[in-house]
């Protein structure tokens, strides 16, 4: 019997004009996100190594370490054209010193503001949108549909369980909607492997099961809204309350819980943050200052040669105990400062995963690596490649000091000439490479919301078994 | 030109773009104070016909023509004296019944009805004086036909149109909605009926015409009924057994 | 007549379930979004001040302005780059409540006006009364869009009334930007209203149109906007800032490297010649030596402005290019005519960006000005001189008085005046209304046409 009514299901579902309609938009959608973030991808990898190049180049026309303004530019990953989250909106540029705080600059939205007026068309967008949209579709009149049209009772006029029918309409539905689906998204990594975008085994791995929450996200708003036609009689009233739902769990609930959580619980500026920085910077610049007078004052220096070693010697003693003071004064604040934001965000996200959408967004942008915890994670990285970078800009200038390189050149080019004439070789700076997260962590993250949409689909799943079990079949 | 015809129909033909002949050479004439029912099967070109009157087709050759005016030439003043009511009477579910007669009413020219006005009308059709100000999401069909019936009343048009008014209505409703019919015929109106229902075609009707396939294929008066087997003559005929 | 069929169409809307539950949904956002609006708002004063505050305590604990950075608070660095947690989901503000759940609501009213009718069986019964099409598409059209106006203004109003009694002191011109961004959004639903009407005239059965609007929707709303610009950024390709930058970086490292080769050479040969000279005319030729050196800076320096002005006109140009074209292709979608015309009109355009730059470009020459005026010279020095007998190295330090702040410049935002926003916003608007026209006529043209059997 349940074989009968699955396959009227899916006959029912696949020879429709709204399945016809509708699965063609989410199709080309689908296909035309992949699309664009491939293009974008390869777009970003040159614009990456374009940057790299000039650096690279402006590094070899300079004469002298001390010279050379090094930069470090953040990597396009495959998946983040798939699930922008933050990427865009988190700079992608770092002017790499050998001390002091280093910055995030030039994200893609800030250098492009253009971009930012509309955003991006990603996957992520369009499994929100119009997945969701496309299953509420379908699930709205699953059940008083069948009521209004008299099929319901026609088929209960025979020797059909109720269970079977409930079970038969929700497994059709997820067959019938969930399979086609799959398909734009199997040729979508075609397309991936096809237009040679380089991904290792743990990325496809975070895509499959990127993919696979996707699905789930669809399979919530289906079940729900089948769970919703089975409570209400009338299918116009269950189409506006499952279109109320879907504003609520995609516009709304998601945008609404950051603001709430910004409400709740507060976290400092930024700005306050950076005034409190550059307050301490100033004064470490004034004992800094004091510090450089004392020493001129303590030796009526002469020209000689040594004087530029020793002055050398001393500068980077300075340099080095103001910047480990420096550094954690600053580690003290940005992790007091990331302690605060990490609590909002629990709340904002908490509070947020009412919505099935936002669960699978946070579950989405975790997968990408483009949560909001990239940024930091990022930045640790870069305080790693700072101590290699310090340690290569000593080795080669005897000094990790800054701002004093102007003088310091003042004196060395004035005694060696011959010097001068020798261009650098970038290729000797240690190259920076971003540790990709390992997979472990990626899948550690995002279990819990993965779990969380599995549980909704059981819970919604179940309630509209049960949402049906007392329906008034009259 | 009879001017006792309100309804005339003098050779109606429709033939529609893509070549089907939905109503062929077509004339038939409904007088004040008579009941005209148009019986025969889905397809058979009633509703083309009805259409025809409405003006919502123009006929490909003949005319109609309602009190005088050829409706093709001037079809809203022909339907300033005719009342209609549709085969789906869902009517506007968010109104209440008299909220629903009004609105038409006014439609029809009749402007400054009074709510005591309505209320009569929709006594005179049977409906219950609880449903008057209720809204008709939840009617049943045979009282949304009732408000529909007044709706036709109200215009005091002398001309009814009716596509299929009995078509799942129960007994009792159906004869109330018959008694209405012959009030109405007594005061003088022309009423032109669609129906597939042989039974009360032979009730009511003053003339029958049986249609089939864009034809008519014949008209039967009161008297000649009388003595004949309408079903079995609507039978002989659709199959092509009596010539026309 | 035409009154009599608007009366029932609009009095048919607000008896139904579809109208009492949209409408609440909508006066609700918006006015929610007013309200967070207002609070947000509210904390970034108090931020923005805070902030100014901060600034100004720090720069009084100097001795010396060359010590104080004062930052222009606003600036360019973004919220969202700051605060990722805002970017995951972005903003919830008026417009983007109007740009989707308004719109979504004008074609849930509308999806079945005809063809509903049609469904129901009144169009027959209507149409057998004395009433002509165009009367009838009138009627039905005024009825829907006072239906549609109900909610709209209701909300607004309702924010009008939280502005005041939260106290935010709107200007005159703020409460003109607020009224034209009210018609903007009217002229918006409108649009997707009339768009309902024209596709329910099209198709005979509702659940078909209400498909195809859904669609159409889902690409004005959401396709094209994002689908045109990333399509002007593949037609017209821009060197990004890293680019422009490392140019730049480059040009002037090389300019600079040259130009301290000459002096460094010209120093070289003069010291070579001094050493034989006698000390007075070794004083003078160090003097001069010192003119040359500086006439030489300023030469590079002004090398290297021009030539980045010359570059990054060239990239604004460039920029202003492609945006036009990304912006003309999105104004396809009535959506992004309204977003375009509602971001001029609250001055958040893509422009914002370029204007505080411009600002604040003008405001580091007028704040070095005022800085070298006070505190002479750039950056720390330390002077040498190296004579032959006493080399020495002297160094100016911090000087020991405190500064006082007031005497400081301040940064003044950008200009963007009401007539700046209104008539950048004009346009976008008569766009949006050209479209309604359009709309108009579709909906009049397609119905005069519709079968009604």
């Amino acid at each position: 019997m349940l074989k009968i009514l699955l396959e009227k299901e899916l006959r029912d579902i696949i020879y429709s004009t709204k399945f016809a309609i509708t699965f063609a938009a989410a199709a080309v959608l689908v296909l035309l996100s992949f699309y664009v973030g491939i293009r974008n991808y390869h777009e970003s990898v040159r614009e990456f190594e374009a940057a790299k190049a000039t650096n690279a180049a402006s590094i070899a026309a300079a004469t002298d370490w001390r010279q050379v303004q090094n930069r470090v530019f953040r990597k396009p990953q495959p998946l983040e054209v798939l699930v922008n989250g933050v990427t865009n909106d988190v700079g992608r540029t770092t002017d790499m010193r050998a001390s002091g705080e280093l910055t995030l600059i030039n994200s893609r939205f800030s250098a492009d503001p253009l971009f930012a007026v509309f955003r991006f068309l990603d996957l992520n967008f369009v499994v929100i949108i119009v997945f969701s949209l496309f299953a509420i579709l379908f699930g709205y009149d699953a059940i008083n549909g069948e009521k209004e049209s008299g099929t319901l009772k026609l088929v209960f006029s025979n020797k059909v369980s109720r269970a079977s029918f409930i079970m038969s309409k929700l497994l059709g539905s997820v067959i019938a909607l969930g399979v086609p689906l799959l398909v734009p998204l199997l040729i979508g990594c075609l397309m991936l492997l096809g237009l040679g975008v380089p991904m290792s085994g743990d990325e496809w791995i975070q895509l499959g099961l990127l993919i696979f929450a996707g699905l789930l996200s669809f399979g919530v708003f289906l079940t729900l809204s089948i769970m919703i036609s089975a409570m209400v009689t009338r299918s116009s009233v269950s189409f506006l309350l499952s279109l109320v739902v879907w504003i609520f769990s995609v516009l709304i609930v998601p945008k609404g819980s950051v603001l709430l959580a910004s409400q709740i619980a507060s976290a400092p500026s930024m700005d306050a943050i950076e005034s409190q920085k550059r307050k301490f910077t100033a004064d470490q610049m004034t004992r800094r200052m004091a510090a450089m007078q004392q020493w001129f004052s303590s030796r009526s220096v002469g020209m000689d040669t040594s004087f530029t070693s020793k002055f050398a010697a001393f500068q980077d003693s300075s340099t080095k105990s103001f910047e480990k003071e420096r550094q954690e004064f600053y580690g003290r604040l940005n992790e007091d400062w990331r302690n605060k934001k990490d609590w909002q965000e629990q709340w904002a996200f908490g509070i947020s995963r009412v919505s099935p959408t936002a669960v699978f967004q946070i579950a989405a942008m975790n997968l990408s690596g483009t949560d909001v915890g990239m940024k930091f994670r990022y930045l640790k990285e870069l305080d790693r490649y700072q101590d290699s970078y310090a340690k290569f800009i000593q080795a080669k200038t005897g000094s990790t000091a800054d701002y004093m390189r102007v003088i310091i050149r003042r004196f060395s080019t004035a005694q060696s000439d011959e010097d001068k004439q020798k261009t650098l070789n970038p290729s000797e700076l240690p190259e920076f490479v971003v540790q990709p997260r390992p997979l472990g962590s990626t899948i550690a993250a995002s279990l819990f919301d993965l779990g969380l949409l599995v549980v909704l689909n059981a819970l919604f799943f179940g309630g509209a078994f049960f949402a049906f079990l007392r329906f008034d079949l009259r | 030109m009879d001017q006792t015809n309100i309804l005339e129909a003098q050779m109606l033909t429709k033939v529609y773009e893509d070549g089907l002949c939905a109503l062929d050479h077509v004339s038939f004439s409904v007088k004040a104070g008579e009941i005209f029912c148009l019986l025969g099967d889905n397809g058979a070109g009633k509703t083309t016909t009805i259409n025809l009157f409405l003006g919502f087709l123009n006929p490909t050759e003949g005319v109609a023509i309602i009190n005088g005016i050829d409706v093709a030439k001037d079809p809203l003043a022909a339907k300033q004296h005719v009342a209609y009511l549709s085969d789906v009477v869902m009517l506007y579910p968010n109104f209440t019944a008299r909220q629903n007669l009004d609105f038409f009413a006014r439609l029809g020219g009749r402007q400054n009805l009074k709510r005591d006005d309505y209320y009569n009308v929709l006594r005179q059709v049977g409906l219950q004086e609880k449903a008057f100000e209720q809204r008709l999401k939840g009617f049943s069909k045979g009282m949304r036909q009732k408000v529909g019936l007044a709706i036709a009343i109200v215009k005091e048009a002398p001309a009814i149109i009716l596509d299929e008014p009995t078509s799942g209505l129960d007994p009792k409703a159906a004869n109330e909605f018959l008694a209405i019919l012959h009030q109405l015929r007594a005061q003088g109106r022309a009423i032109l009926i669609s129906t597939h229902d042989i039974f009360r075609a032979k009730e009511i009707s003053d003339t029958v015409g049986i249609m089939s396939e864009g034809k008519l294929l014949a008209m039967k008066t009161r008297a000649e009924l009388e003595h004949e087997n309408l079903e079995k003559l609507y039978l002989d005929y659709i199959q092509g057994k009596v010539a026309a | 007549m035409w009154k009599t069929i608007a009366e029932k169409e609009l009095r048919d809307h607000l008896q139904s379930t579809r109208f009492l539950v949209a409408a609440s949904v909508s006066t609700l956002l918006i006015v929610m979004s007013i309200w967070l609006g207002i609070t947000h708002y509210k904390a970034r004063v108090a931020q923005y001040e805070q902030g100014v505050q901060m600034m100004l305590d720090l720069a009084s604990q100097q001795t010396n302005w060359m010590m104080v950075s004062p930052t222009a608070w606003r600036k360019v660095r973004s919220e969202y780059s700051d605060d990722p947690m805002l970017a995951a989901f972005q903003f919830l503000d008026p417009t983007f409540v109007v740009l989707i759940v308004l719109s979504l609501i004008a074609i849930l009213f509308t999806y079945n006006a005809v063809n509903g009718e049609k469904e129901s069986g009144t169009l027959k019964l209507v149409f057998a009364n004395r009433v002509s099409k165009a009367e009838y598409i009138v009627g039905k059209l005024v009825g829907s869009w006072l239906a549609i106006l109900a909610p709209v203004l209701i909300s607004f109003l309702v924010g009008v009334l939280l502005l005041v009694l939260l106290g935010v002191n709107l200007s005159a011109s703020s409460w003109g930007q607020y009224a034209i961004f009210v018609l903007a959004s009217i002229l918006y639903a409108t649009c997707f209203m009339l768009l309902g009407v024209f596709v329910s005239a099209l198709t005979h059965r509702s659940s078909v149109s209400f498909l195809i609007l859904l669609v159409v929707w889902i690409c004005a709303v959401l396709i094209v906007p994002k689908a045109a610009t990333m399509l002007a950024g593949r037609a017209m390709p821009v060197p990004t800032v890293d680019e422009i930058e490392s140019k730049l970086a480059s040009y002037s490292s090389q300019t600079r490297t040259e130009g301290m080769t000459a002096i460094m050479k010209r120093s070289r040969e003069l010291y070579r010649s001094g050493s034989e000279m006698k000390p007075e005319y070794r004083q003078k030729m160090f003097a001069t030596l010192q003119q040359e050196i500086e006439a030489k800076r300023k030469e590079m320096e002004q090398q290297i402005t021009e030539y980045s002005a010359r570059v990054y006109e060239d990239y604004y140009n460039q920029k202003s290019g492609q945006e036009l074209l990304a912006f003309s292709l999105a104004k396809l979608s009535p959506a992004s005519q309204f977003q375009l015309a509602t971001m001029k009109l609250s001055g958040t355009d893509v422009a914002l960006k370029k204007r505080y730059e411009d600002a604040m470009k003008e405001y580091k020459t007028q704040y070095s000005n005022y800085a070298q005026q006070k505190g002479g010279g750039g950056g720390i020095s330390i002077r040498m001189s190296a004579g032959r007998g006493t080399p020495s190295a002297s160094m100016t330090g911090p000087t020991q008085t405190k500064i006082d702040v007031s005497e400081m410049p301040k940064f003044k935002d950008p200009e963007y005046s009401f007539g700046t926003s209104v008539v950048g916003a004009f346009f976008d608007l008569g766009l949006l209304m050209l479209f309604n026209v359009f709309a108009f006529v579709g909906a009049f043209v397609a119905f005069l046409r519709f079968d009604m059997r």
